[in-house]
């Protein structure tokens, strides 16, 4: 069976002062979750406030980037193809290990179409787009 | 209203007399009592253009369209252009003073749009009693109209201007919302075991009030579970049949006080309550997908009902049809019981009880819904529920006296209307 294909990306993302040192340690294949300074609460996205207890103190929790599937679709080419069996890609949502229940939204990629189950432990697939941004795909734990 | 046997065939887990998890249902007096009259405003004319297939208005322009509705809105109440003096929409593509200059509306005193992303026409309908009751204005009407010969929404997301907010999904090729709530639906059928079957029969349902509808754009195809099952998937488990519609249309309701109600064309369609917003942890929903695991896989309309029955002194079991926003099959499901008609994780079970069929408890999207009559942001809604309430619907549910109406499960806010037959 083929493998799960790279969903169509961006060439760049955009980022502001607050996402900048999520994207950052991407760049050195690295996650860090955005965590109050003050209460310890992490959020998803990176923003100013925690929206817990609404300071503006930020700590950069790294964590081990492995995770689990939440959740996942898989998404066939084309709207209108009846019997298209081109390659599929998985966009899913991953939750971290470590990380109090943050998600990420990315893809399954390089794993059969099989392997996708809610609760499987996956790892990071280190992807770099077009204009040079480093992102996280991830792969179920068996075809890592 | 009242008391009837609801869910013949199926059965809840929890007692209704117990209320249902996240709904709150009014105190006992409340229930017994009937509806609380305490919204000044009643929609007394609709209009509307044919529903045409996405790109099948060409070349008629969107405007052209808006205006045919509006006329046709202010004709069916016996008003004209003249006594026009407010509007309230859902979404963009046109505005107010385009509207007053194309049509020769002389002066507007209230203006306004709901916002989010979701497709708020009962949220619309909201805010226009809401500008009566603060007296700002005395006739207002609310549209819908969209044409996608050049954008379709089914695949919006892949073309919204990115932020440093969407960089966080844009990269994971969910290519519009059908594929963003497909997510929503895996999570609903591994927590809950919801099935493929359950999902089809809310396409079927839709698909049946569409064939006996003349206006329906799918009254000439019928659909059976075979076919279902046979569709292409697109998102899994969202296959063909579980997307709504793409179309071409538009739709204008107005809005005016009781008082003023009593002397028009049509027996005006009492608005019992309306309520939009939210709540925090259902957030941007489909752009977030950070709720908490009991909010993730659901509509986002909990506190909405809440408020609305609240509000109306109604609860689930004084609705007699339900016209539910079905972008997404899934969703109508996840509403069912964001509403309170079935406990939640039971909204499988209670559509595969009949339920929502017509003649069954809880008749929904008689028209044939967005899934198989029209798509414009929920106006097709809002006109079903008033033909419902005025008896003249090509389905009619018999002795229909309270239709609730919901807008938009997405981005909050969503929002909610619970319409009255006028006694």
């Amino acid at each position: 069976m083929t493998g799960l294909a790279r969903p169509p990306a961006p060439e760049s993302i955009v980022v502001d002062r607050w996402t900048a040192p999520f994207w950052e340690a991407l760049r050195g294949r690295r996650i860090v979750v955005c965590t109050c300074g003050r209460c310890g609460t992490s959020r998803m996205p990176p923003g100013p406030f925690c929206p817990a207890c609404q300071s503006a103190d930020v700590i950069w929790k790294g964590v081990s980037g492995r995770g689990q599937i939440y959740s996942f679709t898989v998404v066939r080419a084309a709207h209108s193809s009846r019997d298209d069996t081109g390659v599929a890609y998985a966009p899913a949502v991953v939750e971290l290990d470590g990380a109090a229940g943050v998600r990420l939204i990315t893809a399954i990629v390089d794993a059969p179409l099989a392997s996708l189950q809610i609760g499987a432990p996956v790892s990071p697939v280190w992807h770099t787009l077009t204009g040079g941004q480093t992102v996280p795909y991830y792969t179920t734990d068996a075809h890592a | 209203m009242q008391g009837r046997a609801r869910c013949v065939l199926y059965r809840p887990t929890t007692p209704a007399s117990a209320g249902f998890p996240l709904y709150a249902p009014p105190r006992d007096g409340e229930l017994r009592e009937p509806p609380h009259v305490t919204v000044d405003a009643a929609i007394v004319g609709i209009g509307a253009t044919p529903y045409y297939r996405r790109g099948g208005s060409a070349p008629r322009t969107l405007h052209e369209l808006i205006g045919e509705a509006v006329l046709a809105a202010l004709a069916d109440a016996g008003l004209n252009v003249r006594d026009v003096d407010g509007f309230a929409y859902f979404a963009g593509g046109f505005d107010t003073p385009t509207l007053m200059e194309m049509l020769g509306i002389p002066e507007v005193t209230f203006s306004a749009s709901l916002t989010g992303a979701g497709g708020g026409s009962a949220g619309a309908i909201g805010l226009a009693a809401t500008a009566l009751a603060a007296r700002e204005a005395t006739t207002i009407v609310c549209i819908g109209a969209l044409q996608q010969g050049r954008q379709r929404f089914g695949t919006i997301t892949s073309t919204s201007t990115s932020t440093s907010q969407s960089a966080f999904y844009e990269t994971a090729g969910l290519v519009g919302p059908g594929h963003m709530f497909a997510l929503l639906a895996r999570r609903h059928m591994h927590l809950y075991g919801t099935t493929r079957r359950h999902f089809a029969e809310v396409v079927l349902s839709c698909r049946a009030n569409a064939v006996a509808n003349p206006e329906a754009v799918m009254r000439e195809r019928p659909l059976t579970l075979e076919d279902y099952l046979d569709a292409p998937m697109l998102a899994d488990p969202h296959c063909l049949y579980d997307f709504c519609l793409e179309c071409d249309g538009a739709i204008a309701a107005v809005v005016t006080t009781n008082a003023r109600a009593r002397d028009l064309r049509q027996p005006p369609v009492q608005i019992l309550a309306s309520a939009h917003g939210g709540h925090r942890n259902y957030g941007r929903s489909i752009y977030w997908f950070n709720m908490p695991d009991e909010d993730f896989a659901s509509s986002g309309h909990t506190a909405v009902a809440r408020h609305l029955y609240r509000r109306a002194g109604l609860g689930p079991t004084d609705v007699d049809v339900a016209l539910i926003y079905d972008h997404f099959s899934s969703q109508v499901i996840m509403q069912l019981e964001d509403y309170g008609f079935c406990p939640k994780g039971e909204g499988g079970p209670f559509v595969a009880s009949g339920a929502i069929r017509l003649g069954g408890t809880l008749p929904i999207n008689t028209d044939g819904g967005q899934l198989s009559c029209g798509f414009i942001w929920g106006m097709t809604h809002i006109r079903e529920a008033v033909r419902q309430l005025r008896g003249t619907a090509h389905n009619q549910v018999e002795g229909a006296s309270v239709a609730l109406v919901t807008g938009g499960p997405s981005s909050l806010p969503v929002s909610g209307l619970l319409l009255g037959r006028t006694a």
